[in-house]
């Protein structure tokens, strides 16, 4: 279990405006298989941009300086199992001639856009290069391989996502638009059977495949993003403030679902959010980011109980406990009052 | 100051310059000699027309003409949509229902037929007459966009703050609402004096604008008549034309940079803004890769 | 010493659909009471009608039965006693990239409910004024002459709050006005709140969806659940020993690491 899926190291991103601003400095860390890695941190600390430069999909001004971000691959095993088999190329098989006109095709695209425009059908036969064995340094795949690494290795459900849906064409559409483009052999009635098993792994009924973004609540509609991230087994997930828009209630639904899928499937969770209590909660290691550093990365129970950063104790004392006595609040009133 | 900005100044100032000056400079318009369709020469700056009449002073005119157009319809649009709009939408209820429904009927009016009909109804129009016709065959699409602003901006939290301060409507609506339906209001204004200029140059040029006054339609119109371009005399034609959308352009391009000042998104997205960033070529194309 | 009265108030909105309509009862016979020295809670999720109630008491929405009493009278809706009613009851916004307009400096919003409730104040008294107010709310008086988008999220709410405290009122309705900052300066701006509630002897109405902060921050807290009032006790009685379901339930949602590691192993920070 502690072999890592993925390894960033020395990772800068600068925004090359004037002045540059180096949004995220020299970040390095590894994430083991199938844990939990909260990033926590305030608004405009980077967290954002760093999860962005990892997939690269940082828009200009935005580049990636210097650093990388390697992908290990799983363990045979693991591959048969998690993957479906039209996707295992043998090591062998060179990558297939690709087409520079097809670069142009639509493909994947920023968070805003509806997930159908994932990748490019084009896509399917050139995984071979990046699902063989080994370890790939995502800085260094052209424009396809890119594409077609995307949401296999590694799938992001993003802030508001569930407003990313597109809300003219059915779930069922925009879900089988998935494995239309990443496994475009399988077949008719298995792709149907996938997607509603998918649904229903996150609490939502398959019956609902039917209905349109609309229809559903926005719990439901995050549900069904997870449910899509999912879709290829991906061995990491990355998500940005996944439940912010969320209602506490609906939140805990949603994060239970994401705790139990871990269990189940064993993927590797990067959650970033600045909401640090739920990050105690439900996190394995917890990395705490300012002005872009990561100045503080433990588990759970030593960020909590032990932090060591004056950072981390600043960020911990800004909530208050919810049953526990200590208010790190002095309130006149209160006080009189006790 | 953006460069979009400064071209259209660049163009439009001088435009406006020769229509307020030029006709105090120039000898009368309408003055005929027996020179006809000479060209461009030392007598007649650019050249005269088949009667003789000097090309630049009726250049001079017209453009006062096509100006005075501009200005009135800019104005009564302003008034029009403003208070339809902006006063409708703010007041809510039954008021917003009516005014919503008038600028309804107004829009669903189709303008040019319209204004047609009624330039063909009166033998003799002033200049005056036929900006009023444009004018309101033409408020009421700059109404709504005003009318959709001010439905949202009358719900922001800094407007229910000033009404749970205690501010009088019409000061609410005076000083926190309109400044910021400025930039809208300048570029809707902007719009229609486009509109009415090449409106009026339209209608003149069917033979149905004002009556004896000089814009840069009728300037066409009589060169059409006196078969300037069979008859190569460019210098007809061309002057009238090229201002005509020289000054439309130029309002086009000030319009764009009140598009910018309106909505900050399409600043970033200008060359001029991505010539700020410290990007090499192939730190563009890498990102552009990655990212498509 | 201002007390504000709600009793048996009902909102209901009119939703077209079509030719048919149907009503949505936002808010269902709500009844409470507002102190002056004192902060109540009004919790609960997006929808259960608690920002409707905010709406009612200043009076930007008339209810559609039940009656507000401001220090046991009924408040007027015109003319004076609604200029009185807008200086005693003030309001704390939850955006505030959005509460100040964009167009005028901090000194406009400030001088504002200044001179509509102190027309006899001077220009030299008005100026001294917003001075002192964005001291109180721990300003630079410099920032008076700037723009809201020169200010940090957590100053323009500074503003918004001094702009609330500018007629001197009695209550103090603060709707979420937390939840759009940073969490660094979340108690930071709070704590302001609950000093001015001291020093001014302010009822405040503090809406939030927070458990953690309206247990710590208030006196008593009501828990709303779909337009009704479902719970309603002091704040530490509510949220330690829950007694309806739906207070219950949120307890549980809302993230606690002490569940996980339990209280006594944190260290004083």
């Amino acid at each position: 279990m502690s072999r890592p899926v993925l390894t960033v190291e020395n990772f800068s991103v600068d925004y090359l405006v004037d002045p540059v601003v180096h949004a995220v400095r020299d970040v390095s860390f590894t994430l083991r298989r199938g844990e939990i890695l909260g990033l926590a941190g305030e608004s405009g600390c980077g967290k954002s941009t760093l999860a962005y430069g990892i997939v690269r999909l940082l828009k200009p001004p935005a580049a990636i300086v210097s650093g990388r971000a390697v992908f290990h691959a799983p363990s045979a095993a693991a591959l048969s199992s998690g993957v479906s088999p039209s996707s295992v190329v043998p090591p062998s098989v060179a990558p297939p001639s690709v087409s520079p006109s097809s670069v142009s095709a639509p493909s994947v695209s920023p968070p805003s856009a509806s997930p159908s425009s994932v990748a490019p059908p084009s896509a399917s036969p050139s995984s071979g290069s990046v699902s063989s064995g080994g370890d790939v340094d995502w800085g260094r795949l052209g424009a396809e391989e890119l594409r077609a690494a995307r949401w296999d290795r590694i799938s992001m459900v993003f802030q508001g996502a569930m407003n990313s849906l597109n809300p003219v064409i059915s779930i069922r559409d925009q879900f089988e638009d998935i494995f239309l483009t990443h496994r475009p052999r399988m077949s008719r009635g298995e792709r149907r059977q996938r997607c509603g098993d998918l649904l229903e792994r996150v609490g939502v009924d398959r019956t609902r495949l039917r209905s349109y973004p609309h229809e559903l609540s926005g719990g439901m509609r995050q549900r069904v993003m997870i449910a899509m991230a999912m879709a290829l087994e991906p061995p990491i997930m990355i998500m940005d403030e996944p439940t912010t828009a969320l209602d506490v209630v609906v939140q805990r639904d949603i994060l239970r679902e994401i705790s139990r899928l871990r269990d189940e499937l064993g993927f590797a969770v990067i959650l970033i959010t600045h909401d640090l209590p739920l990050l105690l909660e439900i996190s394995d290691r917890i990395a705490v980011m300012r002005h872009g550093e990561i100045v503080e990365l433990g588990d759970a129970a030593q960020i909590y109980t032990t932090p060591r950063h004056q950072y981390t104790r600043r960020l911990l004392a800004s909530f208050p406990s919810l049953t526990g006595s200590r208010g790190a609040f002095v309130r006149g009133a209160t006080l009189e009052a006790s | 100051m953006t460069g979009k900005l400064t071209a259209g100044l660049a163009i439009a100032v001088p435009i406006v310059l020769f229509g307020l000056l030029g006709p105090l400079l120039v000898q009368d318009p309408s003055r005929v000699d027996d020179i006809g369709l000479s060209a461009p020469g030392a007598g007649h700056l650019l050249g005269t027309t088949q009667t003789g009449q000097d090309v630049f002073a009726q250049l001079a005119y017209s453009t006062r003409g096509s100006l005075i157009v501009g200005a009135v319809v800019g104005v009564l649009t302003l008034l029009l949509s403003g208070f339809f709009g902006i006063v409708g939408a703010y007041a809510g209820g039954w008021l917003d229902e009516t005014f919503s429904l008038v600028i309804n009927v107004m829009l669903v009016i189709p303008g040019l037929p319209v204004v047609i009909v009624i330039s063909a109804y009166m033998p003799d129009r002033s200049l005056l007459l036929v900006s009023v016709v444009l004018a309101i065959t033409s408020w009421a699409g700059s109404a709504r966009v005003l009318r959709g602003s001010t439905l949202s901006l009358r719900s922001r939290d800094y407007v229910l703050a000033s009404r749970v301060a205690g501010e009088k409507r019409w000061r609410i609506l005076l000083v926190e609402i309109l400044p910021n339906l400025v930039p809208l209001l300048a570029s809707q204004v902007v719009f229609a004096v486009i509109f009415a200029i090449l409106g009026e140059a339209g209608l003149s040029y069917l033979g149905l604008g004002a009556s004896g006054t000089f814009t840069w339609g009728t300037m066409l119109y009589y060169a059409q008549n006196g078969l300037a371009l069979r008859l190569g005399a460019w210098w007809w034609f061309v002057p009238p034309g090229l201002l005509l959308a020289l000054f439309g352009a130029a309002l086009a391009l000030i319009n764009f940079s009140i598009d910018e000042i309106i909505n900050p998104r399409l600043r970033s997205q200008t060359r001029a803004a991505r010539r700020g960033w410290r990007m090499s070529r192939e730190q563009l194309r890498k990102a552009k890769e990655a990212t498509l | 010493m201002t007390r504000l009265e709600v009793r048996g108030l009902v909102k209901e909105y009119r939703l077209r659909d079509g030719f048919r309509s149907t009503r949505l009862r936002a808010v269902d016979d709500v009844g409470f009471s507002l102190d002056h020295g004192r902060t109540v809670a009004l919790v609960g999720q997006s929808g259960s009608g608690k920002s409707t109630i905010a709406r009612l008491l200043l009076q930007l929405e008339r209810p559609t039965a039940g009656e507000i009493l401001l220090d046991g009278r009924p408040v007027a809706r015109r003319g004076a006693g609604l200029t009185r009613y807008r200086r005693l009851v003030q309001m704390v916004f939850q955006d505030p990239f959005a509460s100040l307009n964009p167009h005028h400096d901090v000194a406009h919003h400030l001088a504002r409910p200044l001179r509509l409730h102190h027309p006899d104040l001077s220009r030299a008294d008005i100026d001294a004024r917003i001075r002192h107010l964005l001291e109180r709310v721990q300003l630079d008086p410099g920032l008076a002459g700037r723009r809201p988008h020169e200010l940090s999220g957590g100053q323009r709410q500074r503003v918004a709050i001094a702009r609330a405290l500018a007629p001197s009122p009695g209550i103090l309705i603060a709707d979420e006005p937390v939840s759009m900052l940073d969490v660094s300066i979340r108690l930071g701006v709070l704590n302001l709140l609950a000093d001015l509630q001291r020093e001014e002897d302010l009822g405040v109405l503090y809406i939030t969806h927070d458990l953690a902060t309206a247990r710590h921050f208030s006196d008593d807290i009501l828990v709303m659940y779909r337009g009704r009032i479902v719970e309603h006790g002091p704040a530490d009685e509510v949220i330690l020993n829950p007694k309806h379901e739906y207070t219950r339930l949120l307890a549980d949602a809302t993230p606690n690491p002490e569940r996980r590691f339990g209280e006594e192993s944190r260290t004083p920070g």
